[in-house]
């Protein structure tokens, strides 16, 4: 199936981290050893509400 | 960058309890995948505005909204949390009386478990609800249809390639984060939407 081109973004100013470390962050995750993503998966991620900086 | 479009922007009414957060999550990765964009009343923090304008000018600026109304056990303090079917009621009270867009409004509405919710809110007997188990690959195959159903687009990929993602996405997350020097266990919903929007951003390239 082809891939869908649409992905909507956020305001560009909001948030605490910038696009470019973000985009670093996930190149890096994605290249990641096999057994850090496999631990990884113990670690849960918990989602809380925005803080105004 | 403009305010998201009406006709993109879906209102996500879920728990947020760390129980939650697993559905909570998937719902969100599934709109933004599916070329949506999700709303909460988490992503923004303004003293001046109470939570109930701040729910109710989400809901004025969404055509679609997902409910999730499975939260029905006490809280600790043995009271009921209403905030759920509160903000249900206030999604169809904008598509009954309010006008032009408004009226479009389109609604998917989650209980943990089939017709469970004929036991505490019988209001909405004839509303066909869907039923998620507590899984998250059921939340992604619900909300990738109804989407699909709803907005009639050409481009939503299919369940089985968003729950194949999402897969990698769960397992890249805590890497993703910690690398960014941020808290897992508190990690704001300003910075989740846009780790999100850039893993798929890269998943597209």
């Amino acid at each position: 199936m082809a891939k869908s081109k649409i992905i909507l973004k956020s305001d560009k100013k909001k948030g605490n981290v910038s696009r470019k470390q973000v985009r670093e962050a996930v190149a890096y995750a994605k290249t990641a050893p096999v057994k850090n993503k496999t631990s990884a998966l113990n670690t849960s991620v918990i989602i809380s509400p925005t803080k105004a900086a | 960058m403009e305010a998201p479009k009406y006709e993109n922007s879906v209102f996500i009414n879920c728990p947020f309890d760390k129980k939650y957060q697993p559905i909570l999550q998937a719902i969100i990765y599934s709109v933004y995948r599916c070329g949506f964009f999700p709303r909460t009343a988490l992503e923004e923090d303004d003293a001046l505005e109470s939570r109930l304008h701040k729910i109710m000018r989400l809901i004025r600026r969404c055509k679609y909204g997902i409910h999730d109304i499975s939260r029905i056990q006490l809280a600790n303090n043995k009271f009921p949390r209403f905030n759920m079917p509160y903000e249900l009621g206030l999604f169809f009270g904008a598509k009954y009386y309010g006008s032009g867009i408004q009226k479009k409004k389109q609604t998917l509405v989650f209980e943990k478990d089939k017709f469970s919710y004929q036991k505490f809110i019988s209001d909405l007997n004839g509303i066909d609800t869907k039923a998620h188990g507590g899984n998250p690959h059921e939340i992604i195959i619900s909300v990738r249809d109804w989407l699909k159903t709803n907005s009639k687009r050409a481009v939503i990929p299919g369940s089985a390639l968003i729950s194949k993602e999402y897969k990698e996405f769960l397992t890249e997350l805590p890497i993703i984060v910690k690398r960014m020097n941020l808290n897992p266990k508190n990690l704001q919903m300003v910075d989740y939407t846009i780790i999100v929007e850039e893993f798929i951003a890269d998943k597209l390239r």
